[in-house]
């Protein structure tokens, strides 16, 4: 009987290599793997040291594909809603700035023309002196272009702010009795105070008024009625200026529009749009009066339009004044002067 | 000059096939004895012996010899083993259809008596049986540290266990084999502990 001394004795010398199991054991520990084993595995050794290494190919972690597909999406979404966001952000903004400018109160500003002395003794400018400079100015070559197309001297105004129709005196240099196209420049829709496309030009030029024969009043009056779809102005842009193409120069800036007082500037009349809008429809309604608070005001500057000889957009103007005010006693110098009721 | 095994294997992946050669001499007898013993099967042995070699050949470039290369050797052939136990479920271990990969193994005696031919066998088959008896993990450890030369540490990073444990089943498998083996019965009231084993007795 070995005891337990006896065999941790013995298992150690096992351990320590000098005994085996059994020392007949030793005598069939032969065992080898047969010869033909033998050539094919140097055989494929051989093979594999004259083959050419095979060449490395990247292979993408398990998680790669499902991660890859994750994050595409994601980024995607991402872009996606950001597009939306910003485009409801503008949308909002123009909404708001028209709806500011649809509730803007009746202004009356005024604005005085200054021509440039040089311009003055000119004269009356011819038409093809006055195309030939303006298309060596940038940026009005466009507007100098339409202008020749349409026989006409051009005013350049730039677009200033929410205003829909002003009136703005004709340029001294302006031939009599013709018509006097104002272009209403600025690129509203962007907020830059770069030029328009003719097609914006185009549709700016809603209306235009003769400038009255022998008018000793320099502030001859055009009247240009901007189209509101064109202009949702998103920039207050702040400045106004009237240049006259023909001689490259008569050029009034009339710097912050809005900043002047209203009474300072005594010759130019602006309206909202909508104004203009409901007056064509005859609508008297709270809205229009509204608009108008003053009908003192308002005779004034029917008046100062008879003394400038615009007869028939004077008498247009009375009637929207009496579509807007029916029972407002109109003093006898400010009726109409054919006489007929009103 | 005995080169390291290391050095032999990294001059196989410079191109040296006379390395490999010699590598090969050297581990070629007891990674085919750990196998067979493992698998009882000359046919599986053979596979999971080119299977072994082959991953030996192709891991030559990214080989670095920080450990003994019989490590590396034999922690291949042991995932190998594993691979195949779960593949093909390990069929009992004294079955009918388990060949006896010792056959014809046994050397000629030196005295030519039958009895001692006869007992020679009667011992090789109750080693047998008791080696198929013993637990996987402890007929591993065992094989490893029969064929291989390994130290118990070695066979333990082998195996993936502490070294405790390797030598605790080391201990419980050569305690079982010599139990088995020396409480052997006479030959003549033995062929039941032969079950399954074809001895085969040439010469005489």
């Amino acid at each position: 009987m070995i005891t337990d001394s006896e065999y941790h004795d013995d298992f150690e010398a096992y351990l320590k290599r000098r005994v085996s199991i059994d020392r007949r054991l030793a005598l069939i520990d032969r065992l080898e793997p047969p010869p033909e084993l033998d050539r094919i595995i140097i055989g494929k050794a051989r093979a594999a040291i004259q083959s050419p290494a095979p060449v490395a190919v990247f292979r993408a972690p398990r998680w790669a594909v499902p991660m890859g597909l994750a994050a595409t999406i994601l980024v995607s979404l991402s872009m996606l809603l950001d597009l939306g966001i910003r485009q409801a952000i503008r949308q909002d903004a123009g909404r708001s700035q028209a709806l500011a400018a649809m509730e803007e109160p009746f202004t009356e500003i005024t604005l005085p023309f200054d021509a440039q002395p040089g311009l003055e003794e000119s004269g009356k400018p011819s038409l093809t002196r006055a195309v030939a400079p303006a298309e060596n100015r940038s940026p009005s070559n466009s507007l100098a272009r339409s202008a020749a197309r349409m026989k006409v001297p051009a005013v350049k105004v730039p677009w200033a702010s929410l205003p829909r129709a002003y009136y703005i005196p004709a340029p001294a240099t302006a031939p009599p009795n013709e018509p006097v196209v104002v272009f209403l420049s600025g690129s509203a829709r962007h907020g830059t105070s770069g030029g328009m496309t003719e097609r914006e030009m185009e549709a700016s030029r809603l209306r235009t008024a003769e400038k009255p024969s022998g008018s000793a009043d320099p502030m001859a009056t055009i009247i240009v009625t901007a189209s509101r779809g064109h202009f949702e102005s998103q920039a207050a842009a702040s400045a106004i200026s009237i240049t006259d193409f023909p001689q490259g120069g008569v050029s009034g800036d009339i710097t912050s529009l809005a900043a002047f007082p209203a009474d300072a500037m005594p010759n130019i009349h602006m309206e909202t749009g909508s104004a203009r809008q409901s007056a064509r429809a005859g609508v008297g309604s709270a809205a229009e009066r509204r608009k108008h608070p003053n009908p003192r005001a308002w005779l004034d500057y029917i008046e100062k339009m008879r003394a400038q000889g615009l007869t028939a957009e004077a008498e247009q103007e009375f009637k929207h004044f009496r579509d807007v005010y029916p029972a407002y006693s109109v003093p006898p110098e400010a009726a109409p002067a054919d006489g007929r009721p009103q | 000059m005995d080169l390291d095994d290391g050095e032999l294997m990294l001059r196989y992946a410079r191109g040296d096939l006379r390395a490999f050669e010699t590598l090969y001499q050297r581990h070629r007898g007891g990674l085919y004895r750990y196998l067979s013993r493992h698998t009882r099967n000359p046919e599986s042995a053979s596979d999971l012996f080119q299977e072994v070699w082959s991953k030996v050949i192709a891991s030559r470039e990214r080989y670095e010899p920080r450990a003994k290369f019989q490590t590396f050797l034999y922690r291949i052939a042991h995932n190998c083993f594993v691979d195949y136990c779960r593949r093909s479920t390990v069929r009992a271990e004294v079955s009918g259809d388990a060949q006896d990969d010792w056959q014809g193994s046994l050397p000629a005696p030196d005295d030519e008596r039958p009895d001692s031919r006869a007992e020679l066998a009667q011992t090789v088959a109750r080693y047998k049986v008791a080696l198929a008896d013993l637990p996987a993990e402890q007929r591993d450890v065992f094989l490893l540290y029969e064929e291989s030369g390994l130290s118990l540490e070695e066979i333990a990073v082998i195996t993936a266990v502490g070294p405790e444990t390797a030598k605790s089943r080391l201990r419980y498998a050569v305690s079982k084999l010599r139990h088995a083996l020396e409480t052997a019965a006479p030959l003549s009231a033995s062929p039941a502990a032969v079950i399954g084993i074809k001895v085969v007795v040439e010469g005489g």
